[in-house]
């Protein structure tokens, strides 16, 4: 791997995680048409990043007071 | 005066019950079972408190704990399934017996209702064998929701370093991961 390739994918580390400025994202972006390398690793890094946050099919749920309060009983039992 | 640790527990109940539920829903389907794995992971704590040193969080600690179980009932279901049936009746006094009825219980409750997300599982393996620094900034990132900057102050390295950091670890993973997923 170039040290440019390696550049472009913690730049777009960055970009997924906290967004970077217009210049660097078309830089990314016309970086990532010329190379597949780097759009193999992009697509990889942000399935691992779905995968991890747990967003590929999980909703948001709650606890009921009810489940919180049977879980706690059961705390003073064991 | 110092909290009982079942106190303890109590708060972390309250804190961390809805993130924690959220976790286990990501990795199995059935409500039921998640909130049974919570029980038993704050029943693992409770007991086993005096070992939690506070060098992570209290809901990292936790979501280890709970991961682990989920992935040790989900290694006992694969196992089960790959088991072949003349194993359940080798021994002479039957003591084993209910080792079937209850594998194949499990085995078409599995089917319906726990579906565990095998991607996740590879990926947690994965992440097991990075180092220890990493490991620490991709549970910050991803399993405790924190920011940049909070995981830079927190690790003590540089922002560019951060992002380094994260690519050098994902590069990892996915050299692990190799065929499995991709």
């Amino acid at each position: 791997m170039s040290k440019h390739c390696e550049e472009i994918q913690i730049l777009h580390e960055e970009q997924l995680a906290k967004g970077v400025g217009f210049l660097r994202k078309t830089r990314i972006r016309f970086h990532l048409l010329m190379c597949k390398c780097c759009r193999d690793y992009t697509s990889c890094s942000e399935k691992i990043d779905r995968v991890l946050s747990g967003q590929e099919k999980n909703e948001t749920s709650k606890c009921t007071e009810e489940e919180k309060g049977k879980m706690k009983a059961g705390l003073i039992q064991d | 005066m110092e909290k009982s640790n079942a106190a303890i527990l109590e708060e972390w109940v309250d804190a961390y019950s809805d993130y924690l539920l959220n976790f286990a829903l990501s990795k199995i389907k059935d409500r039921d079972l998640a909130l049974d794995f919570l029980q038993d992971t704050y029943v693992s704590a409770l007991k086993n408190l005096h070992t939690f040193q506070g060098k992570s969080s209290p809901k990292t600690w936790l979501v280890s704990i709970l991961n682990r179980k989920i992935i040790d009932h989900w290694r006992q279901q694969q196992s089960r399934k790959t088991k072949p049936i003349s194993h359940y009746g080798s021994d002479e006094d039957g003591s084993q017996d209910w080792l079937l009825e209850t594998g194949e219980k499990h085995e078409n409750d599995g089917e319906s209702a726990l579906i565990f997300d095998e991607e996740q599982m590879l990926l947690e393996d994965c992440m097991a064998k990075l180092p220890e620094q990493w490991q620490g900034i991709m549970r910050a990132k991803y399993f405790e929701n924190k920011k940049g900057e909070e995981i830079s102050k927190e690790f003590d390295i540089t922002a560019s370093n951060l992002w380094v950091i994260v690519h050098r670890a994902k590069t990892t993973l996915r050299e692990c991961l190799g065929t499995k997923w991709f």
